[in-house]
């Protein structure tokens, strides 16, 4: 993303919030001249949005990057541990909601491995191993040892 | 003083913490060995653990992450060429070149020791110049506090990268993200579009291991720089202690210098290890006889490195614990802590707590003594984790975060937000912002709002904060700052000009 792009959604950004802090709620007493709970916030919108102006104007490159199909599928494999990072994180907490704690981490450690590893030979019995003797020692180490309940999953 | 001081070192010498310090030093030198890993990646990841224990001794276990995370990036700096944590980049230049040469021993010897003594060194200043800085913070009052919040942002924004703007960016966005939730003074909702689990903003712990740790680790996803697992014999990393003790002694000088340059680094809010080993460095090589053979396995090259960042978590604490300022990202983690155990950092906390605050600073030297003993001792092994893969490292790695997320206040919306975080942690790495003065910002938004508010309910007068001499001063300095960043930024301009000369069209 273009630093230009970035400074003009800053700015826009910053303008958004600034509309939206005239929604607070009034409190029921009179506020010392006038400093109220936006007081703050919109002194530091207000920083942002010059910035983000700055930035519009004297950013490097173009205001709308210039991508290409053949750009993207080029810079694929270099992003693809990250998108499947990002992506199974999400599926992650939901798991962690549904089934628990240990099952998911379970899941998400094996497929995380599994998706990273460089090469093909992998040895998917250690890859469960280790996953499910890391999972269970964690909970253990906080159940026992911290007295903090990882939770079990809304499923069971 | 004598007397804070005996209750500190006393309770620093409790078993209970002594055994924090010892397991965060081992497990800061496993990180700093890592390559890609921070340290404050291994402070925040450590920090869920320390919920169950009293205030010195989860501090203790943090300084022991710290102190063994300086010092075992060295590690793989002179076995892999790779520097274990930013704070070693220095160490690089001189620490591999000697391995190759040869002996891996000598060198990661000469790291370890140098690494103690920049600790000692940096925990006289510590134990010298936060008491009576603490004295003089007594005498700030809402004004003070301001100006000096305004002074640690401009210096974080100046120094931190490579752009001023995008600097003052992450410091605001820092801010303003920290206005969500309810109002310090009003009790009034702001920015939670009526989510109830946004009442409470958003946990600062939270943020910083979704900034540091996230970004950081999808980084070294896109980067792969992984050693694949090796099942040939680490390298022969004996160390020469004759050898090691008679290099110590040539370079008395550059441990003296480099961790003179690192402590005052580390006082200086955001410029942490990163800058300060490559400027210990720089200064020792211009004060050295034999500035030409750095960068060739000189044994000096080590030391200034290896020196100057260690010495330089001892300067981050004299703000921390004086005044309640950060001096550098794993400090800002700590004030976090000390904020969950319902401590209130700043000026009071020398008076008011002497035996956490003598405590933390003994525990720094413990911390050392501690490193240096574990560090020789178990280098072989050390070598070894050095092959760990990251397809294994990774998952576990985003786990434990999400755990820590998780037990701050047991609700899976935080992991939520650690996700959200991260993202945008990731997203600032990629465009270039810096987020040091992000997480800088976020700590300091509701002391600085306070601040101002308390100053202007006290007295409207804004010209008070130009005439109460403590806060020009820092007014000043905060301008000064921002003019000798432009200063250095065209100095810099003009010689790469001269370097390249652009010839005219003919």
């Amino acid at each position: 993303m273009t630093d230009r792009l970035i400074g003009l959604l800053l700015a826009l950004f910053a303008a958004g919030m600034y509309y939206q802090s005239f929604f607070f709620k009034q409190p029921p007493f009179q506020t010392f001249q006038g400093m109220g709970a936006a007081f703050f916030p919109r002194g530091i919108l207000i920083g942002l949005f010059v910035l983000g102006l700055i930035l519009l104007i004297k950013g490097d490159g173009p205001l709308l990057p210039r991508w290409s199909l053949g750009g993207l599928r080029a810079a694929l494999p270099r992003y693809r541990g990250v998108i499947i990072s990002m992506l199974l994180f999400p599926v992650y907490i939901l798991g962690i909601t549904l089934i628990g704690f240990l099952y998911s981490t379970i899941i998400y450690m094996v497929v995380m491995q599994l998706a990273l590893y460089p090469r093909r030979d992998i040895s998917v019995l250690y890859v469960f191993a280790g996953s499910i003797a890391f999972s269970w020692a964690l909970v253990e180490v906080f159940r026992r040892l911290l007295n903090v309940v990882l939770p079990a999953g809304s499923l069971f | 003083m004598f007397e804070a001081w005996m209750i500190g070192l006393g309770a620093a010498l409790q078993p209970h913490v002594l055994v924090a310090t010892l397991i965060g030093v081992v497990a800061g030198i496993i990180v700093g060995l890592i390559p890609g890993f921070t340290i404050v990646m291994g402070v925040v990841l450590v920090l869920p653990f320390t919920f169950a224990m009293d205030a010195l001794q989860g501090i203790a276990t943090m300084i022991g992450v710290a102190v063994g995370g300086s010092s075992g990036g060295l590690i793989s700096a002179c076995l892999l060429g790779i520097p274990g944590t930013p704070s070693s980049v220095a160490t690089t230049f001189d620490g591999y070149p000697m391995a190759q040469k040869g002996e891996p021993g000598r060198a990661l010897g000469i790291g370890t020791i140098a690494s103690f003594f920049g600790s000692a060194i940096g925990f006289v200043i510590l134990a010298t110049a936060t008491p009576p800085l603490a004295e003089f913070g007594l005498q700030f009052g809402p004004w003070e506090f301001f100006s000096l919040i305004a002074f640690a942002l401009t210096i974080i924004a100046s120094l931190s990268g490579t752009s001023l703007t995008k600097g003052l960016i992450a410091g605001l966005m820092g801010m303003f993200m920290a206005t969500v939730g309810l109002d310090p003074m009003l009790g009034i909702e702001r920015y939670t579009f009526n989510w109830v689990e946004l009442q409470p903003g958003f946990a600062f712990l939270t943020v910083l291991i979704g900034l540091f740790a996230w970004s950081q680790l999808m980084k070294d996803v896109e980067r792969r720089e992984s050693p694949t697992y090796d099942h040939r014999a680490a390298p022969n990393v004996n160390i020469p202690y004759g050898r090691v003790f008679r290099d110590m002694w040539n370079s008395k000088i550059a441990i003296l210098v480099a961790s003179l340059v690192g402590a005052g680094v580390g006082i200086i809010p955001a410029a942490g290890g990163s800058v300060a080993n490559i400027l210990a460095y720089d200064q020792v090589r211009r004060t050295s006889r034999h500035p030409n053979q750095f960068g060739k396995g000189f044994h000096e090259g080590i030391v200034a490195s290896e020196a100057g960042n260690n010495a330089t978590f001892a300067g981050a604490l004299v703000p921390m614990l004086a005044l309640g300022i950060p001096g550098d990202a794993v400090a800002a983690v700590m004030i976090g802590a000390l904020l969950i155990h319902g401590l209130t950092p700043g000026p009071l906390l020398m008076t008011t707590q002497p035996l956490l605050a003598y405590g933390a600073i003994s525990t720094f030297l413990i911390g050392a003594f501690m490193m240096v003993i574990i560090q020789t001792q178990g280098m072989r092994l050390f070598a070894r984790l050095t092959l760990v893969p990251y397809h294994v490292l990774v998952p576990g790695i985003l786990v434990l975060t999400a755990i820590g997320a998780y037990v701050l206040n047991n609700r899976i919306f935080d992991i939520w937000v650690l996700f959200f975080f991260g993202l945008v942690g990731y997203f600032m790495a990629k465009n270039h912002f810096e987020l040091a003065p992000f997480v800088l910002g976020f700590i300091l938004e509701p002391i600085a709002e306070i601040n101002i508010k308390r100053a202007l309910q006290t007295d409207g007068n804004l010209l008070l904060f130009l005439t109460r001499p403590i806060s020009a001063l820092f007014l000043v300095m905060a301008f000064l700052s921002v003019v000798y960043y432009f200063w250095s930024t065209s100095r810099d301009a003009a010689r790469a000009r001269s370097a390249h000369p652009v010839e005219p069209e003919k």
